[in-house]
């Protein structure tokens, strides 16, 4: 799996390619938070080629939601598959986040 | 299969996959990928066992290691795997002390909500069928199973119609012929059906061979003929109906077949994407043209591998008519080794394009990349050469590259010894020396492991001495023209993908 860090603009977008899981969920974490340090306020985490998150990835977006909102600045995750969204669903973790259908509505926002 | 897999036989026919993991959370995700592929007989959606399968057992493992385990490292957390048609079971257990799930709070509550832990057991229960922890709370089953009623259909396949129809043909005074009525269209499958002559027919009728098709038989004769026309008339509609049950049969088979084939190479294709198509396009893009450097001539070329290895060169202008060779070969493969090149290629660029001597750019690369070869356990051979077009000396740094050398006109070569050790097993300060060269004879030529080894299976000599021959037969050759010689001889030796990097650089000066 691997995380690809892009830049549009003013915002971070980093793409999931593959799972989000408990043995890799660290790397995103030091991924974002080294923007974050550098000065970048707009982020968008890209799941259109994410295979699966489990509840540790889920954790992880949670607490990285919080320290970016903190620091004034804004997370937005974009194109969750069907899965995905049910899962955000059932966990009721969407009501916490800015969920866009796609990478592009999530920049032009 | 891993080594380490048991199958143990189980009930009704199905086996059990038994498995043990280390208490290292790095290793669940292709642990669960292995399982998924001993869940194919079970016939279930795809999209199901590639997700919520998958999600429920990554959060049964990593639950079991990181709650579960007694505090040693040397813990393990067993897996045992039953698919039968129609369900995936899976127990995972641990040697820790065990939990107790009912004490979990519900993470959808609003004071939970923004807690980063806590929400495993919850998803594990929304995802699977079924999740049943064992009264110490150190195991875990949990059930996926085919939605009820569309399940596939596994029976003792039938006899066939058209072996029945046959059976009866061999008893005397019995004309048997058939037809297959399909859509209103009606084909002679047996018998001479299509024509001739009949003196009577005795008993004619249907049975049905699916939901779309029929055989309608008659039977000509007399005598005994028309008691087994009756016979023949039951096991039929018992053969037909055995039939249906084969086309359902062979439909779900087919279904799993094809279930079992996109889902390895679902699993496949992630693995490709994300490691090795990231990692090669990465390495390919990175490695930049040689640049046209007045009185120097250069090629370089990097063969792939399919696992991709991290062999990286760049020949650098440098200011004063000089020129900067460097060749790298990273331990280990796929997307850290490649971002290891990525950040010792532009450490090195940067430092080599303001005029650094080759020690130098050596002890930059090492503070630039030190901490990350440190944290992932890899190291680097890295040779790095500075020319001048017209001088009589190459001043090198080489930190542990085997394959650097001057080859001659008249056949010898010096190696350009190391240095130092690998980077990142060795430290600045680097070391620096300095050879001799002959502008418009000698030629410098670098390579990685991966080309002597692919000839060293070719002769008697080792492979690098074959390299050297190569290039020394060639000495008057242009530098690309070597390079092409070197390819097509390892293209030779190993006519398939290789399964490390092949690198070679060659480099004269007027």
């Amino acid at each position: 799996m691997s995380f690809n860090l892009r830049r549009f603009g003013q915002a971070a977008v980093v793409e999931v390619a593959g799972q989000l899981i408990v043995g890799n969920r660290q790397e995103l974490k030091r991924m974002i938070l080294a923007e974050l340090e550098e000065g970048t306020r707009q982020f968008v985490v890209d799941f259109a080629l994410t295979g699966y998150i489990d509840s540790s990835g889920l954790g992880i977006l949670v607490g990285l939601s919080k320290k970016i909102r903190e620091a004034g600045g804004r997370l937005r995750l974009a194109s969750l598959n069907e899965d995905l969204r049910t899962l955000f669903e059932l966990t009721k973790l969407y009501t916490l986040f800015e969920i866009c259908d796609s990478l592009e509505e999530a920049l032009t926002e | 299969m891993s080594p380490a897999d048991r199958l143990v036989p189980g009930a009704a026919g199905a086996e059990t996959l038994v498995f043990e993991l280390p208490n290292d959370i790095a290793s669940i995700e292709g642990a669960v990928d292995h399982a998924v592929e001993h869940c194919v007989p079970a016939g279930l959606d795809r999209r199901r066992l590639l997700f919520n399968f998958r999600v429920g057992l990554t959060e049964a493992i990593s639950n079991a290691m990181l709650y579960g385990s007694s505090g040693g490292s040397d813990t393990r957390v067993r897996v045992e795997l039953t698919a039968v048609p129609g369900e995936v079971r899976v127990r995972v257990s641990d040697q820790g002390g065990g939990f107790d799930p009912e004490a979990v709070p519900d993470p959808r509550l609003p004071e939970n909500l923004t807690l980063p832990d806590g929400r495993g057991v919850f998803v594990m229960r929304a995802l699977m069928d079924e999740v049943r922890f064992n009264r110490r709370g150190n195991a875990v089953t949990l059930v996926l199973r085919e939605p009820p009623g569309d399940g596939p259909t596994y029976r003792r396949l039938p006899k066939p119609v058209a072996e029945t129809l046959e059976d009866f043909d061999t008893q005397p005074g019995l004309d048997v012929r058939a037809w297959e009525v399909v859509a209103g269209e009606r084909v002679p499958v047996h018998g001479s059906g299509g024509g001739g002559s009949r003196t009577s027919v005795g008993h004619s009728f249907t049975v049905p061979l699916g939901t779309d098709r029929e055989l309608e038989v008659e039977v000509a004769g007399d005598g005994p003929g028309s008691a087994l026309a009756g016979i023949l008339r039951a096991s039929l509609e018992r053969a037909g109906s055995l039939a249906r049950e084969v086309d359902r049969s062979r439909n779900a088979l087919a279904a799993a077949l094809e279930a079992n084939r996109t889902i390895r190479e679902d699993i496949a294709r992630e693995r490709l994407t994300r490691e090795m198509e990231l990692a090669h396009d990465l390495q390919m893009k990175l490695l930049p043209p040689i640049p046209r450097v007045p009185g120097v001539e250069a090629a370089a070329r990097v063969m792939p591998a399919t696992s991709v290895g991290g062999d990286f060169y760049q020949v650098i202008q440098l200011s004063g008519g000089r020129v900067g060779v460097m060749i790298g070969d990273v331990s280990g493969h796929g997307f850290p080794a490649a971002l290891i090149m990525a950040l010792v290629m532009s450490a090195a660029a940067i430092y080599a394009e303001e005029g650094a001597a080759p020690a130098a750019v050596l002890e930059y690369v090492d503070r630039a990349i030190g901490d990350e070869l440190e944290s992932t356990e890899m190291y680097l051979s890295l040779c790095y050469c500075v020319l001048s077009p017209g001088t009589a000396e190459i001043a090198y740094s080489n930190a542990g590259h085997p394959h650097a050398f001057v080859v001659e006109a008249g056949g010898g070569a010096r190696r350009l010894f190391a240095t130092d050790p690998p980077m990142g097993i060795g430290a600045a300060p680097y070391g620096q020396s300095v050879a001799d060269w002959r502008p418009g004879e000698d030629i410098l030529l670098l390579f990685t492991d991966g080309l002597s080894d692919t000839l060293a299976h070719t002769g008697r000599n080792s492979g690098e001495d074959l390299v050297l021959q190569t290039v020394s037969a060639r000495h008057r050759s242009r530098a690309d023209e070597i390079l092409d010689e070197l390819f097509e001889l390892c293209r030779r030796a190993t006519p398939s993908i290789p399964s490390d990097d092949r690198t070679a650089v060659v480099l004269r000066t007027l």
